[in-house]
């Protein structure tokens, strides 16, 4: 396990670069840039403006030169500045990782804690009306476009029953306390969170379905063990796999998933960030969201095949 | 994982265009109304009173009650004239404008006048010029040398004393092509060594003199009647502060967001940030004005209108856009008031002629103009009741000669023109109807113009683009056939049309046309430079006719219609003055006035 | 188990002297037995015929005067934005949602299941497939939608293709989860033991085992894919104005004043697309049942 680790990492490294050339090389081929970003139709056309763009961000230098400057300016800890304000990059990518994995992470952790065990009681109910109407709530959640969750999340519990602050993270002009930020965070992370219990809850459902109907539990039966512990001890340590996997897919979420949400409760995590950065064909802000993603999706990858081998030791890579 | 539409309406940057009336020197004089005492709030939008009938609003104005001081007001500057609460560089702004005003000023500004009948909180739209920092302007005999008189007495939030410098240094500044862009520096050609600024041979700017501390001197190459309003949309920043930045890293440094940094001459100063969520302000208690009543102005993100409503009507914000479609409920709202204006933006069809010489026939663009009908888009998608049809650029009557040609509704003109013109539409096939344009409402208005358009016989297929994506397809690639774009809506600021259709204007160096192309009629030209030269403004109104008339004529852009935009007033704010307009959000808006009823 | 003889296989099976379903049959009459899975079956054959029933032209025959009318005699769902009729636009836009959803899905179910396959049962394929995954799944998928656009053109069918080459890794890690898992099952060992060869491993005892995780994934992913593509028009994918689609009909109701005073603007493609994703769900409910190699509960 351990070389097996330490493998990894090692070509981690060589993927993380092929990553940001990558990212880098599709920015540059795709059509438009920060020049035709800067330049709207509406706003008189100005020679000079567009040199001073062009200049700016060395558009005129050919791509790998351009590339090399940039990676020379990040090994240094400069990942550049914003084309819109001119905040700098690394402050601004590391205020919306912040923010991001405080939403996502709540709301992925509402979906495992909740979304887990009614998975498991579908499952172990299955076909009966709580199973139906657990599915049906599930897919009402998933189905549903995030802006109409949470424009009626804010209609609903932030002007009709005044629970909840309507948008930011902060009541903006007091000091910063916690109950206010968890107060700005509730809505959001519940919305989300809905979606990640109903995700949870079928693919557990389905894993523990696939499990209950197995040989080891009807062995377990067959010895007389209570049903519960049949289930907690050996059921679910066996549907785990698909449940970790998903969980693993879903922590590249914490790096920029709910754009949508994000916009409607002005959270100001990187989703939107990478969606405003690709708009306005910002390339330092683009590539510094790019290497946390990156970091994020091999190490969650890299710790979901971890955690596979610990699940379920007949798991072996080599 | 869910990739998602990033939001509903698109950011239109405001532009350097500005639609102005210009009701000469002397505005004829009207019975001034008393102000009404503190409302209840009766909501409403305000109804629009015939323009001109009203006094602008001007600093001392009678009508701007007295009130207590103290509170704090909580804006949502969101939508299409802005960008952001990082957005903070009065220079490269883009947009943000009425809120950067808050904090630095012009020379110059321009006046509301009210649409609204002596009710406060007072909208309207765009007045004469009145003096900011500067008192009074003049121009020398030979028409080439502006004095600008500046208000003595005024200092900096720092203390300091503003003067003449700060003003040729800021010139200075937005010219410098080291700083980044600098949207304001685009009308400043006119002025003597504006070229040699801004190539880099020289960073002084030898037609802007301070020969003494009260008094700036402009020069200009040739008479160039519009200086006042070329020059109106500087801000003017503190010399002895932002000299010593380097200029290629002005756009980098934090000076324009830090409390005790930022340094301008406005009413209220920065206090607080708070990237990507807020921007307080507070009192600047010796603003040359006066001492501004309210404690602080507070300004928070939003990246939606819709939240922004809802957080208004939850009393959280005092101030917020609404998009047309909610205009009729926010306007059922008690608590707040809503306030229409002209945003100062046309919306246009472009036509490009190199990709089918039909269309370089005018009377195939006066088809268009008859064979769509603008006032059921403007009354049912736009929701403006008894709305008035663009004839050319300019929206307001005054300057639209009385002969002017009036395009209604009418399909089978639209037809005959097309077959006078000798086209049959069935032989351009599907045509590409592109626009960066996302939200709903504009995209509504285009499935409603391509519905007409088809009963004509001609079709079009819409395609949305991403703004950059289709930047470079209509101007670099010129690859466009039709679109839809929010076009010059004739302002005082771009030459009343010159920037977008005078040959000198040719793409990139102006915005008219694209790659290879631009529009180019010598009758217009001359009315165009006519304007431009014309120091009497009575005079200059029939010479705006002129151009007009021409522009009316010719469509080089289909002028749609003129775009309204609406913002949303909590009524216990008193001596609340906005327009939504465009470019600059450069008016009086008494902000130094504004107090909680 | 299809006995083969030097002309070819049996027509029956057998086993121990007795004849046998063949799988096909037996996976239909499990299925069959699945009540809502063909309540679910049915609802999507259902909806299909009302997409192709739906009058296209009234879909697109706008009436600016009747605007924002609440349903009536004339137009029983009521009109949208541009006066047309909301119940022909719910029924015609279920042609895009419909095949976006489906034929995306599946696309990205195809591509997922044969990489993940291929990389939970090679260990070799393993590690280049899974660094691919890596790859995707870091990037913008922003920007390669936005070079598609440029590169093939707008369009719905490069919008099914567009999901499906960004969704893949989902249903492949899935996938080879599940490989990496029975890959070292007994009844591997065994059947490696009786000879049989790769390929009839995986189909036959492999891939049977790993499909639940993978219909899950087709429902979600349909909702997903019928969101999306309405998510994504403003960059000129999907479909365009005047074409309907459930997506873009529920993306024109961005506003409270749509949410509150105009829910028939609204509800009726909300409706359609939960009962869609529903359908599919409790479809590929009772594929899992059916293909359940150790039986199912039979309902």
């Amino acid at each position: 396990m351990i070389t097996y680790i330490i493998r990894r990492l090692l070509i981690a490294v060589p993927i993380f670069f092929g990553i940001t050339i990558l990212v880098f090389l599709f920015l540059a081929l795709a059509p438009g840039d920060p020049v035709a970003a800067f330049i709207r139709p509406e706003l008189a056309t100005n020679e000079a403006l567009r040199q001073s763009i062009i200049q700016r961000y060395g558009l005129d230098q050919p791509l790998p030169i351009r590339y090399l400057r940039w990676l020379a300016e990040a090994a240094q800890g400069n990942l550049g500045y914003k084309a819109i304000g001119g905040l700098p990059v690394l402050d601004t990518v590391a205020r919306g990782l912040g923010a991001s994995v405080l939403l996502m992470g709540s709301a992925l952790l509402i979906g495992i804690v909740v979304g887990i065990p009614l998975g498991m009681l579908s499952a172990m109910r299955q076909y009966s009306r709580l199973d139906y109407a657990l599915t049906g709530i599930a897919f009402l959640g998933i189905s549903t476009p995030s802006f109409m969750l949470g424009l009626g999340g804010l209609y609903l519990f932030g002007l009709q029953i005044r629970i909840f602050p309507i948008g930011g993270m902060v009541t903006a002009g007091r000091p910063f306390s916690i109950p206010d930020l968890l107060a700005h965070l509730a809505l959001p992370a519940l919305i989300l969170g809905l979606g990640y219990v109903a995700i949870l809850m079928r693919y557990t459902r389905s894993a523990m379905l696939e499990v209950l109907g197995s040989l080891y539990v009807t062995t377990a039966e067959a010895k007389g063990l209570p049903p519960r512990v049949v289930v907690v001890r050996h059921a679910l340590r066996n549907a785990l796999i698909p449940i970790v996997t998903v969980i693993g897919l879903s922590l590249r979420d914490l790096v920029g998933g709910a754009v949508i949400i994000e916009t409607v409760f002005s959270w100001p995590g990187m989703g939107l960030m990478m969606v405003e950065g690709v708009t306005a064909r910002d390339y330092p802000m683009i590539m510094g969201l790019s290497l946390v993603v990156a970091i994020t999706v091999l190490g969650a990858n890299l710790l979901t095949d971890v955690a596979y081998a610990v699940t379920d030791p007949r798991v072996r890579y080599d | 994982m869910i990739l998602s539409r990033r939001t509903g309406s698109r950011t239109l940057l405001p532009i350097l265009v500005i639609f102005s009336l210009v009701v000469g020197a002397c505005a004829s004089p009207v019975a001034s109304q008393p102000p009404t005492s503190a409302a209840s709030g009766a909501a409403s939008v305000a109804p629009s009173a015939p323009a001109g009938d009203l006094e602008a609003i001007v600093p001392g104005d009678p009508r701007l009650v007295p009130g207590t001081p103290g509170g704090t007001f909580t804006g949502a500057f969101v939508g299409p004239c802005c960008v952001g609460v990082d957005n903070m560089n009065p220079m490269s702004a883009g947009g943000d404008y009425e809120f950067l005003h808050f904090i630095w000023e012009h020379l110059v500004t321009f006046t509301v006048v009210p649409d609204t009948v002596a009710t406060n909180p007072f909208s309207g739209q765009y007045g004469d010029l009145v003096p900011e920092l500067a008192d009074s302007w003049e121009v020398s005999d030979d028409q080439l040398t502006w004095t600008f008189k500046l208000h003595p007495g005024i200092k900096w939030h720092d203390g300091t004393d503003f003067t003449s410098a700060d003003v040729k240094f800021s010139f200075e500044l937005c010219l410098d092509a080291n700083v980044g862009p600098c949207y304001p520096g685009g009308s400043m050609k006119s002025i003597e060594g504006a070229d040699e600024v801004i190539d880099g041979t020289t960073t002084d700017l030898v037609g802007v003199q301070a020969p003494d501390p009260l008094t700036v001197t402009i020069k200009t190459s040739e008479p160039n009647a519009l200086l006042p309003y070329n020059v109106m949309d500087l801000f003017i920043l503190q010399k002895s502060s932002v000299e010593p930045i380097p200029r290629e890293t002005i756009e980098k440094n934090d000076y324009f967001r830090t409390p005790g940094k930022a340094i301008g001459t406005g009413p209220f100063k920065v206090s607080a940030y708070s990237a990507g969520q807020s921007m307080e302000l507070v009192r600047y208690d010796d603003y040359w004005r006066g001492k501004p009543h309210l404690d602080n102005i507070i300004r928070r993100e939003f990246k939606d209108t819709a939240s922004a409503l809802i957080a208004f009507e939850t009393g959280e914000v005092d101030y917020t856009y609404v998009t047309a479609d909610e205009v009729e409920r926010a306007s059922s709202i008690e608590t707040g008031t809503v306030l229409p204006g002209p945003s100062g933006v046309n919306l246009d069809i472009v036509l490009n002629p190199d990709k089918n010489e039909d269309w370089a026939d005018k009377r195939v663009r006066q088809a268009f103009m008859h064979g769509i009908d603008r006032k059921s888009i403007l009354e049912n998608i736009y929701h403006i009741p008894d709305p008035t049809l663009l004839s050319c650029l300019f929206g307001d009557p005054a300057l639209n000669p009385p002969d002017v040609p009036v395009y209604e509704y009418d399909p089978d003109k639209a037809r005959a023109l097309l077959e006078e013109a000798g086209v049959d539409p069935a032989s351009w096939g599907e045509i590409t109807f592109d626009t960066y344009y996302g939200d709903q409402g504009s995209l509504d208005a285009m499935t409603a113009v391509q519905s007409n358009l088809a009963d004509l016989g001609i079709t079009v297929q819409i395609q949305q683009m991403d703004s950059a994506a289709w930047t470079k397809r209509y101007y670099e690639d010129a690859e466009s056939e039709m679109s839809m774009i929010g076009g010059d809506g004739g302002g005082a600021a771009a030459g009343y049309g010159y920037g977008s259709r005078h040959s000198e204007s040719a793409w990139p160096k102006g915005g008219n046309g694209w790659q290879d192309y631009h529009y180019s009629n010598p009758e217009l030209d001359a009315a165009l430079e006519a304007v431009q030269v014309e120091f009497d403004d009575a005079k200059r109104i029939e010479l705006l006719q002129e151009v007009c008339r021409i522009d009316a004529e010719e469509q080089p852009y289909i002028n749609l219609w003129a775009t309204t935009r609406y913002w949303f007033i909590n009524d216990r704010i008193a001596n609340f003055v906005s327009t939504p307009g465009p470019g600059m959000g450069n008016y009086y808006k008494a902000a130094e006035t504004w107090h909680i009823r | 188990m299809a006995t083969t003889t030097g002309t070819g296989t049996l027509q029956t099976d057998t086993l121990l002297g007795r004849p046998v379903e063949r799988p096909l049959a037996r996976t239909v009459r499990r299925f069959r037995r699945h009540r809502m899975a063909v309540v679910g079956l049915l609802t999507i054959i259902l909806l299909v015929i009302l997409a192709i029933i739906g009058s296209e032209q009234a879909a697109l025959r706008q009436s600016l005067a009747v605007a924002n009318q609440g349903p009536s005699e004339a137009h029983w769902f009521g009109t949208d934005r541009n006066g047309r009729d909301m119940l022909a636009r719910t029924l015609v836009g279920g042609r895009v949602s419909l095949a976006v959803g489906l034929i995306a899905t599946v696309f990205s179910t195809l591509i997922g299941t044969v990489l993940g396959a291929l990389a939970g049962f090679y260990r070799q394929a393993d590690h280049v497939i899974m660094r691919i995954v890596d790859i995707v799944m870091s990037f913008p998928s922003i920007i390669l939608l936005l070079i598609a656009v440029s590169v093939v053109g707008p369009g719905i069918v490069n919008l099914m293709v567009m999901i499906g080459l960004i969704t893949w890794t989902i249903p492949c890690r899935i996938v080879r989860g599940q490989f990496l898992l029975l890959r070292e099952a007994d009844f591997v060992t065994a059947a490696r033991v009786v000879g049989l060869g790769d390929r009839a491993i995986v189909m036959k005892h492999i891939l049977p085992n790993a499909m639940a995780p993978l219909l899950v994934y087709a429902s979600l992913g349909v909702a997903g894919a019928v969101l999306l593509e309405a998510g994504l028009s403003y960059l000129g994918l999907g479909v365009q104005p005047p074409t309907p689609s459930w997506g873009n009909m529920l993306n024109a109701a961005r506003s409270v004043t749509t949410l509150e005073r105009n829910p028939w603007q609204w509800v009726p493609p909300a409706v359609a697309t939960v009962v869609f994703v529903l359908s599919v769900n409790f479809v590929g409910d009772g594929l899992r049942d059916a293909l359940d190699p150790r039986g199912s509960k039979e309902r």
